[in-house]
């Protein structure tokens, strides 16, 4: 395996447009905007899968490696 | 790989050209993920799809979606798309519209296709504003927000499009945000799944046109607000009217049984002495 | 006495029936005078062969709602008339650029706006051809009698088949509301949609075939997924703005039309080998037209006439054949001389016109004056 397929997550810059919305929606501060305006995992370990990122990208540039273990939120009605 | 990127690999059009052409943080591709993550959890086949939309930011939508796709006239998306289900009522048939092409340019056909009950399932991506265009104020757009055609802020009352289309008849609504992706798409499949008129209303930013008019933050600012401003169906009942300030119930709104428009159709055909195929 | 197998019916109702005939199993229209029959007839007919009728909630998405259809793959129709035919407009653009065969019954009533309900006109001739904004086709057929609204209608179906666009039938409130007996033709050529010859991961819907071939319309929900959409699109049916592909877009919805006017054109002729005089008339003012050359043949003037059954294309090169050997055309309309201006076009200097826009028929003296006076 190489290193890239170990961390949880990948994200995928020519799609990103710099948003903002996966390092301010991410639970658990895992991604931090870097000096360039793009994105990357700061603290890859601290990443619980939970895919927020991942459902709020709006441009699908976020792909996290593993499927989530934790449950989807629940439906209102 | 999560749900997102699968679904997004299984059914985007792998010929057009991304990164997509809406604007960075603009809500509709949240949407469009929801969208793609509810149909594959049908087991509907990409033939069987016809994904209808209208003129507009959400109508680009069809471009990126690997179904049969029809991008139609700016409102109308809901008069081809009955033709469509009419004449072969086996596809499963979806529109897809903003709110000022489903509100404002295309009301009437709204209103009617939500009283003949006719089952089609209805994506209605309401951010407040028209976005293609430059920003002009929309029927949904609240009062005394400024858009480019309401310098001063806006006059006009928005409408509710949830109670809009259960007093039209609407058999399914819901309504969910870009904030609550995960359970917009758990919604989604609910109406692809409800036979009869569905709609599901979509509530999404538009931080270019109408968050950076309205000094609204960033899109991540104008998420927060969807959530914050959110309550569940049951607990916003609960709430005396008139301590309704910004909030807006969100969740699965109305969802009854009436008969079906094709099912009446067909009861005609037989009284005509035809045979029902 | 009548032959047994003749029928009385009114043109509407032998609109609707010639419809049927084609295989029409879809139609969506909007109530309007002068053309409600139709709508009426086929809501108690098409129910019987399990086709689809409905009534929309206006003509726009009368218009939207035969496009879909056709595009699931049914020969589907509206009908309607002067003010309905405006809102149709922008979804008649719409099966221009994106190539949808479909059906318009436009039975003309006096315009402008909501005119004169119940009376006749011809008003509509120049809408039919520009009515919708850009640059676009235009088939037009035009019955004068019960008998050719059947016929006609059956055509309309063929062309718009053949050539995967819109087309439209043109009727007078006059033909529209006439009762004739008519013996409806036991044969009629129908032609059905073709279907693609390619797989679907080679299917362009929008591709240029050598030899103007027309590429085939797949119907929805049958594997061959692709996009449909009323911006200029390229051979895949994308937008597009690449200069090359917005030409190839717009030079082929208006070329297959241009490239087979010999297939589409239809005239009739009458007494033109020897005239001086040409009448040129279509719809009902063509039945007063052919007595009036018939009155003027009584007193030794050499009139004919020439009816375009086709509308648009324009027989313009037929009229500049017919303009070599004639002296003078004179053309009768129900309007205040649209036809005359396409006459004029075609041989300028040498047509003279017989307006009527009272809500009357123009009739066979009011158009042998106007032969008695030029032939002086």
């Amino acid at each position: 395996m190489n290193k890239e397929n170990e961390e949880p997550i990948h994200i995928f810059s020519s799609w990103c447009k710099r948003c903002g919305i996966c390092t301010a929606i991410c639970p658990k501060n895992v991604l931090e905007n870097g000096p360039d305006g793009y994105p990357f995992a700061a603290r890859p370990e601290d990443c619980i899968l939970c895919g927020m990122c991942d459902a709020h990208c709006p441009d699908y540039a976020i792909t996290l490696k593993a499927k989530p273990e934790v449950k989807e939120e629940g439906e209102h009605e | 790989m999560m749900r997102t990127t699968e679904a997004i690999y299984k059914y985007l059009r792998p010929d057009k050209k991304f990164p997509h052409m809406w604007c960075p943080g603009c809500g509709i591709g949240i949407v469009m993920g929801a969208l793609v993550r509810a149909i594959e959890k049908t087991e509907l086949t990409k033939d069987e799809i016809i994904l209808v939309s209208g003129i507009g930011c959400s109508g680009r939508i069809s471009t990126y979606l690997d179904f049969n796709t029809l991008h139609t006239t700016h409102g109308r998306a809901l008069t081809f798309a009955t033709g469509i289900k009419l004449a072969n009522p086996e596809l499963t048939v979806i529109t897809v519209m903003g709110d000022g092409d489903a509100t404002a340019i295309g009301g009437n056909h709204l209103i009617h296709a939500c009283r003949r009950n006719i089952d089609i399932t209805s994506i209605i991506i309401n951010n407040n504003i028209y976005g293609m265009t430059g920003g002009q104020y929309s029927p949904t757009t609240p009062m005394e927000r400024k858009a480019s055609t309401a310098q001063y802020g806006s006059i006009e009352k928005p409408f509710d499009i949830c109670k809009l289309v259960e007093a039209c008849g609407a058999t399914f609504v819901a309504r969910g945000t870009s904030f609550h992706a995960k359970m917009l798409d758990a919604m989604m499949l609910r109406a692809l799944n409800h036979k009869g008129f569905s709609v599901v209303e979509a509530m999404s930013q538009c931080p270019v046109q109408y968050g950076r008019r309205n000094k609204l933050g960033t899109p991540m600012d104008m998420m927060q607000w969807f959530k914050d401003n959110s309550v569940s169906s049951p607990a916003f009942n609960k709430i005396p009217p008139d301590e309704v300030d910004e909030q807006f119930p969100v969740g699965v709104l109305v969802n009854k049984e009436d008969k079906e428009y094709i099912d009446r159709y067909r009861d005609i055909v037989k009284k005509a002495g035809g045979e029902v195929q | 006495m009548n032959k047994r197998n003749e029928v009385l019916l009114q043109g509407n109702e032998a609109c609707a029936m010639g419809a049927l005939a084609a295989g029409m199993r879809f139609f969506a229209g909007y109530p309007i005078t002068p053309s409600t029959e139709i709508a009426e007839f086929l809501s108690a007919e098409l129910p019987k062969i399990n086709g689809t009728f409905i009534q929309m909630e206006d003509e726009i998405s009368s218009m939207g709602a035969i496009i879909g259809a056709s595009l699931a793959g049914t020969k589907s129709m509206t009908a309607t008339s002067g003010p309905g035919f405006s809102l149709m407009q922008e979804n008649l653009g719409f099966a221009s650029m994106a190539e949808i065969p479909c059906v318009v019954v436009n039975v003309m009533r006096g315009g402008p706006s909501t005119g004169m309900p119940t009376r006749p006109s011809q008003g509509d001739v120049m809408q039919t051809r520009w009515g919708t904004h850009g640059d676009h086709p235009a088939i037009v057929v035009c019955p004068k009698s019960v008998l050719e609204c059947y016929t006609l209608t059956v055509r309309a179906f063929n062309l718009a088949e053949k050539y995967r666009t819109p087309v439209i039938v043109l009727i007078d409130g006059i033909v529209g509301h006439m009762w004739e007996n008519i013996e409806t033709p036991s044969t009629i050529e129908v032609i059905d949609r073709a279907k693609p010859t390619v797989p679907p991961e080679w299917y362009h819907p929008y591709e240029n075939l050598p030899g103007g071939e027309i590429t085939p319309l797949a119907p929805f929900g049958q594997g061959y997924r692709y996009h449909v959409t009323g911006m200029v699109h390229d051979r895949s049916g994308f937008p597009t703005l690449v200069h090359d592909e917005v030409e190839q877009c717009l030079k082929s919805i208006t070329n297959k039309i241009k490239n087979n006017l010999h297939d589409i054109i239809d005239i009739e002729e009458y007494l033109l080998k020897d005239a001086d005089i040409c009448v040129v008339a279509y719809g009902s003012v063509a039945r007063s037209a052919r007595e009036a050359v018939n009155m003027a043949r009584e007193e030794g003037i050499k009139a004919g006439m020439l009816r375009p059954i086709t509308l648009w294309p324009f027989p313009r090169f037929h009229l500049e054949d017919i303009a070599g050997r004639v002296k003078t055309f004179v053309v009768p309309e129900m309007n205040f001389g649209q036809v005359y201006g396409e006459v004029l076009k075609s041989c300028p200097k040498k047509a003279v016109r017989v307006t009527r826009v009272d809500g009357e028929l123009v009739t066979p003296d009011h158009i042998f004056a106007k032969i008695q006076e030029v032939s002086s």
